[in-house]
């Protein structure tokens, strides 16, 4: 694939994606951009956002395979990646048979993922990283490309099992959507509720996904911005020296590596959609935001002032491009 | 000319070489800036530091106006950016890291990176430059220029507070050079006796000029200058009094082999009634018997020495009433070691008195119960900070001029002075001594009350009838004798130097 078809793809996929979703557009852009990049997004947003709406529409246009599951207490883990059970042949033979479960598509909706046990998020969660399945003793691969688009409710979250650090940090991009504005509201409330019959075109399909992620992974990266990218990272361990102050004050644990390499991962997709074929400073700052809001851990007293991740990523990125080169 | 950095890429260079240039231009202007602002910062400083110390600042601010510009740009050439550097500066201006990109894998092959170099030069060759890149003067610099500017304006139009005591040592200096010169000729006068007929005081007194010159060269100010004239005084004033002691004692030994009785060793006769100076055998100041040659060389070397200490306290401004030389009381120089005070000079006839406390010198003692006679005596003289000459009798002096008293009573002191280190010098209070048979005109005679001191007296019974009638003795007749009273106390006695000058200087002023 070249890098033309790359952008010109993922202009028709916005641009058809928008027929459906009113507004998001920052929502829809970096929900591509994880798709492409090859992770996984965690979604929070109150109900009625369009966040389902969203999935189905990108799985429609890309003839993906979509699943959802609703997570609820009571769900176990083989309700999602499926079970042996008993089945008898026409000859009358019983045999055990995996019947794959709602993991097996090419798109998931794990909705209110938060509402589920630690060990049914588990089961998902190990899909997610492993791409595979291991029921029994057997491991199924999971059909490529694999995408989770998971939610969280900010609202009711009594009775809830958040999701724990480490497993939050499996996801590539935590985006929080918005309340849409009196403009988009109005358009909203203008659609027709029944919002599948609307017809979309079909803009590109599995393989072409796979080949935009290739084509995506060879974009180089100067030196200069992976050492921006290493020194955001750096800089939101409260103990280290490029920390500014307010990371030191309320910030229990900085990002992973799995950060840094979550910001080159997109900044690469984020450049062949730009029509670049190198990495920006500009596509690293802009993409930390989603990148790392779900991977630096407030402490105590960063929680009880309500500080928000977003701040704390504003003074790292100053803080980061204020080091001498 | 750019600095190549460890990557480099010769298309990538060709299309920066425009922009490079621009960007090397408002770097070394910014040094530029950098320097001038320095440069004229520390001018300030050095302005305002020499309105508090005297020195000469005007050099070293024009080198620092000068020199720090120059080391901006120097320094500025050595961080002079590299074509990396510039290409980073480009992808700034919205490049998005496409040049510094290809520059980095420049050597590096594959479809995608040929893409994105391409991509690079593309957007390169239609980067507008010109407008990114003008040479503009650097606001912060500016300012601080312009401000650094007009402060040094200022400061170079106020006048310097310090400029009176630069202009006295810039005077001193040349007068020392000039009075080494003087000194030097002196020098070769004494060197030519001295082939002619060697002596030791002679050696020495010239080993004592050249010393004198060389350190009037070390000296940076007119007090260690007046040092070194002391120190050449000293000496010789020292070479002096031991040629006259030898003289005299020659002379004495002459004198009694010729079967005179009534001169005593010591030799401070009087005059059988005679106000006439005693013969020639005896001793006065500077006439040597045997050794007139030498005694002159060393009086010549004494006058250098002192015309170099008049001349000096002269050019540093000193006030000094007949050029005097001498130092200040108790033998310590004034405040500030500039000067010496204003004692009288030798060479003036209308003597002043030394400024200084201290008494004269002079016989002590009285001869025979008269107001005074002079002459007999040796007076220790020194050491007595009283005001009065100590030496016996009248006719230390006679006749003043102005109606002052007689000779060798000194009223005033010589304070030390503030400031810039010269006394207060204060005239009128000055006694002055003036022989009215020396600058010819009429006037007083001028009494000296004749006081005890404490030295050593000698009795000499005389019939004379001058001196049993009347105290009084023509100054010149006792003045010889007062004179060698009073060097032989100075060679005896352990008396600061400074003191031997004032009395030294007392004498030499009166013989004149």
């Amino acid at each position: 694939m070249k890098a033309e078809e790359f952008a010109q793809i993922v202009q028709e996929l916005e641009t058809e994606i928008g027929k459906v979703m009113v507004g998001q557009q920052d929502i829809i852009r970096h929900t591509l951009i994880c798709l492409l990049a090859g992770g996984n997004v965690l979604l929070e947003g109150v109900p009625g956002l369009g966040k389902t709406m969203l999935v189905k529409t990108i799985s429609q246009v890309l003839s993906l395979d979509f699943k959802r599951i609703q997570f609820t207490p009571d769900l176990m883990p083989a309700d999602i990646i499926g079970t042996s059970i008993i089945s008898e042949d026409a000859e009358g033979h019983r045999d055990f048979q995996f019947q794959p479960g709602p993991v097996f598509a090419n798109m998931l909706l794990a909705d209110e993922i938060n509402r589920a046990t630690p060990k049914t998020q588990s089961a998902l969660l190990e899909a997610m990283q492993e791409h595979t399945v291991t029921a029994g003793n057997r491991t199924r691969e999971l059909p490529q490309p694999f995408f989770v688009l998971a939610t969280q409710n900010p609202l009711e979250m009594e009775g809830t099992y958040p999701l724990p650090e480490a497993q939050m940090d499996r996801f590539l991009f935590k985006l929080l959507v918005k309340f849409p504005s009196e403009e988009e509201l109005v358009g909203i409330i203008d659609k027709n509720v029944a919002y599948l019959s609307t017809e979309l075109s079909k803009i590109g399909n599995g393989g072409q996904v796979m080949a935009m992620r290739e084509l995506a992974c060879e974009v180089p990266v100067s030196e200069r911005v992976s050492r921006r990218a290493a020194r955001i990272i750096l800089a939101s361990h409260p103990e280290h020296s490029y920390a500014p102050e307010r990371v030191k004050k309320y910030v229990r644990y900085g990002a992973s590596p799995r950060g840094g390499q979550a910001l080159l991962a997109a900044g690469k997709v984020r450049a062949l959609m730009e029509g670049r074929f190198n990495v920006a400073l500009e596509d690293i700052e802009k993409l930390a935001y989603p990148a790392l809001r779900h991977r630096i851990i407030l402490n105590f007293e960063g929680e009880a002032e309500g500080i928000g991740s977003d701040e704390l990523i504003a003074d790292i990125l100053e803080a980061a491009a204020a080091l001498k080169d | 000319m750019i600095r190549q950095d460890v990557y480099y890429d010769e298309e990538i260079a060709a299309a920066l070489d425009p922009i490079c240039r621009k960007v090397l231009r408002q770097h070394y202007l910014n040094w530029l800036l950098r320097g001038l602002v320095a440069g004229f910062m520390l001018a300030v400083l050095l302005r305002l530091s020499s309105f508090l110390f005297p020195w000469e600042a005007a050099g070293c601010i024009a080198a620092v106006i000068i020199g720090m510009p120059v080391l901006a740009l120097l320094l500025g050439w050595s961080r002079r950016p590299g074509i990396y550097e510039v290409a980073c500066m480009v992808d700034e201006k919205g490049l998005k890291e496409r040049v510094s990109t290809a520059l980095e894998l420049s050597g590096v092959e594959s479809e995608m990176i040929r893409r994105q170099r391409d991509d690079a030069l593309k957007h390169l060759r239609i980067f507008d430059g010109e407008r990114h890149f003008a040479v503009k003067l650097p606001r912060r610099e500016g300012r601080i220029l312009l401000s650094s500017l007009l402060i040094t304006a200022l400061l170079l139009y106020l006048p310097n507070p310090q400029q009176p005591e630069l202009d006295k040592r810039t005077a001193v200096k040349k007068e020392i050079a000039v009075q080494q010169k003087k000194i030097e000729e002196v020098k070769k006068e004494l060197k030519k006796a001295e082939q002619m007929r060697q002596s030791i005081p002679r050696k020495k007194a010239i080993a004592s000029l050249e010393e004198l010159q060389k350190d009037l060269g070390e000296a940076e100010d007119l007090k260690e200058a007046l040092r070194a004239i002391s120190r050449a005084e000293t000496n010789l004033g020292q070479l002096q009094a031991a040629e006259q002691k030898t003289e005299a004692e020659r002379s004495g030994r002459s004198l009694a082999s010729a079967g005179n009785g009534n001169v005593t060793q010591a030799n401070l006769n009087a005059n059988n009634g005679s106000s006439r100076p005693v013969s020639s055998n005896s001793l006065r100041p500077g006439q040597a018997g045997g050794s007139t040659g030498i005694n002159s060389g060393l009086n010549q070397a004494s006058q250098a020495v002192e015309d170099s200490r008049a001349a000096l306290l002269a050019a540093a401004g000193s006030p000094s009433s007949g050029a005097g030389s001498g130092k200040g009381p108790g033998g310590q120089e004034n405040s500030g070691g500039e000067g010496s005070l204003a004692s009288t000079s030798a060479s003036s006839p209308a003597n002043t008195g030394n400024g200084s406390e201290t008494s004269a010198s002079g016989g002590s003692g009285d001869a025979s119960g008269n107001g005074g006679q002079s002459g007999s005596g040796n007076s220790s003289g020194s050491g007595n900070n009283n005001n009065n000459a100590s030496g016996s009798g009248s006719g230390a002096g006679r006749g003043t001029a102005n109606g002052s008293q007689s000779s060798g009573q000194m009223n005033t002191s010589m304070t030390s002075s503030g400031g810039n280190g010269f006394p207060d010098m204060n005239y009128r209070e000055y006694e002055k001594i003036y022989d009215p048979e020396r600058i010819g005109i009429e006037g007083n005679e001028s009494l000296v009350q004749g006081k005890a001191g404490k030295g050593p007296e000698q009795k000499l019974q005389t019939d004379d009838p001058a001196v049993m009638n009347d105290a009084r003795r023509p100054y010149r007749e006792v003045l010889a004798q007062y004179s060698q009273a009073a060097r032989d106390s100075l060679g005896r006695n352990p008396i600061p130097a400074d003191m031997s000058d004032v009395v030294r200087d007392y004498f030499s002023s009166l013989e004149e």
